[in-house]
């Protein structure tokens, strides 16, 4: 399988200040890749670099061969890059359908698999965004995601704020996609799942790369060392 | 009665014909971490915001240490000893953290305008920051702008906030939410810290720290109290189970 997103020697800034200083990632078509560090490491940071989120930067990502580094966030979008971003960010002033439809591309998800997913969504389709619950903001902006058809869907604490059972359902629409060969950038606390559900493991730490492999090469000593776990 | 520092009694808010709370009782006793868990939108959230005096109840009342504040505004009741944290950061990005946590502890003596002032003028000031920050292990990045801070230093530092407004009572919404192994574990020892001095209503997804500090726990589900019960009784409960811990636990 050839690489489908690529990154070389990824630097990042925030103003005077360095976040990433040697983040290096592989993700091949059709597999789940989960980047794992503790808080402040720079997972979301690396994952903003990728969708154009970072005015600095330094380094290399390739999409399909395509260099992603200066391009506007809305063309990488279009090229098939989907976010769920941390902390919930639902158009508020939206309705749920207008938030689903705002940047939905035609392709297998469509509203209809969407509230098959969520009904909650589907209850709520008129509401706007605002009036939700911290959860049903959730799977909305895990539906929008999916509205636009992505070829690689970035989870960025995707399960956060969902109580257990909405949770597992999650995990399930994960295997779903992982089934589809859709490539998936995940991070999330659950290291149990990813371990379940992941293909390839990175570990952040200060802003590098520290370490990759197979979810069963992770030893207790370096989950410990790099984890806290 | 005497030993409940929170007394809640038939809290109802409708919108319309959708009842997000529907006859709530719950109370909290000193010392003690009540845990509110249930899915997604059944009402835990705007429990807290009706607590707070953000959203106004329909019908219901609120003791404070036996004191009625179901009529006092939400400023009021700040004052008088109720602090919340948020799901989504109510911090000032454009702070730093100790600026954040300055910022509320000169809110709670009502002495605000002295941010204006330079802060390293204060010494006592900056020291019970300092040591707040360091409470929730953060005083390395003390003096970085908010808005900088990973997602996870930011849900502490909201936890910082609620601390340096030394309340009678905590109200806390997913304090565990977006914070790794270590921090997850570092605030369940806070908790068991803080609640020997004051209690603590604890809304959190997060089963295992749920069952690691709570005292007592009630579930709600479409915005009725479905159960009350210790720990073990929620667990082995097979509504609850039904209804929101599902397979997981």
């Amino acid at each position: 399988m050839k690489n489908f997103l690529e990154i070389k020697s990824l630097k990042a800034w925030y103003g005077a200040s360095q976040a990433l200083f040697d983040v290096n990632l592989e993700i091949k078509e059709g597999e789940i890749v989960a980047l794992l560090g503790r808080n402040g490491m720079g997972k979301s940071t690396t994952i903003k670099s990728i969708c154009g989120l970072i005015n600095k930067f330094q380094g290399e990502i390739s999409f399909n061969n395509i260099s992603l580094l200066g391009m506007p966030s809305y063309k990488i979008a279009q090229l098939g890059i989907g976010l769920v971003p941390e902390g919930r960010r639902a158009f508020s002033n939206l309705t749920v359908i207008e938030n689903l439809l705002a940047t939905s591309v035609d392709g297998e998800w469509t509203l209809d698999k969407v509230f098959e997913l969520f009904p909650k969504l589907e209850e709520r389709k008129f509401q706007g965004a605002y009036s939700l619950s911290g959860g049903e903001q959730q799977m909305l902006v895990i539906g929008r995601a999916l509205m636009t058809n992505p070829k690689l869907l970035i989870l960025d604490e995707a399960t956060e704020g969902l109580s257990p059972t909405i949770r597992l359902e999650i995990w399930k629409v994960i295997e779903v996609l992982k089934n589809k060969k859709i490539s998936i950038l995940i991070i999330d606390k659950s290291l149990k799942q990813l371990q379940i559900l992941a293909d390839k493991f990175y570990i952040l730490e200060k802003g590098r790369t520290v370490w990759k492999g197979f979810p069963n090469e992770l030893t207790t000593n370096t989950a410990q060392k790099h984890l806290g776990v | 009665m005497k030993n409940k520092i929170l007394n809640i009694k038939n809290l109802s808010k409708s919108y319309g014909a959708f009842k997000v709370t529907d006859q709530i009782a719950i109370d909290l006793n000193f010392n003690e971490i009540h845990a509110l868990i249930g899915p997604n939108g059944a009402g835990k959230s705007t429990l807290i915001k009706q607590i707070v005096g953000s959203v106004k109840q329909d019908r219901g009342s609120i003791l404070l240490d036996q004191e009625d504040i179901t009529d006092l505004s939400d400023v009021e009741r700040a004052k008088i000893g109720i602090s919340r944290t948020f799901q989504v950061s109510s911090i000032i990005p454009s702070f730093s953290a100790i600026e954040n946590i300055i910022l509320s502890l000169l809110n709670k003596s009502n002495k605000t305008f002295q941010l204006f002032k330079n802060i390293k003028d204060n010494n006592e000031l900056e020291l019970k920051a300092k040591n707040i920050l360091r409470e929730i292990e953060l005083i390395e990045n003390s003096g970085m702008v908010a808005s900088e801070l990973s997602h996870g230093d930011r849900r502490k530092l909201e936890v910082g906030l609620a601390l340096a407004m030394n309340p009678k009572v905590f109200l806390f919404d997913e304090p565990m939410a977006g914070l790794d192994e270590s921090g997850t574990q570092m605030m369940i020892n806070l908790f068991k810290k803080i609640k020997l001095n004051t209690p603590i209503l604890l809304i959190e997804h997060d089963m295992e720290a749920v069952f690691a500090l709570a005292d007592r726990v009630s579930v709600i589900n479409y915005g009725k109290i479905v159960a009350t019960g210790t720990v073990d009784q929620i667990r082995s409960n097979e509504l609850v189970k039904d209804v929101y811990l599902g397979y997981e636990i």
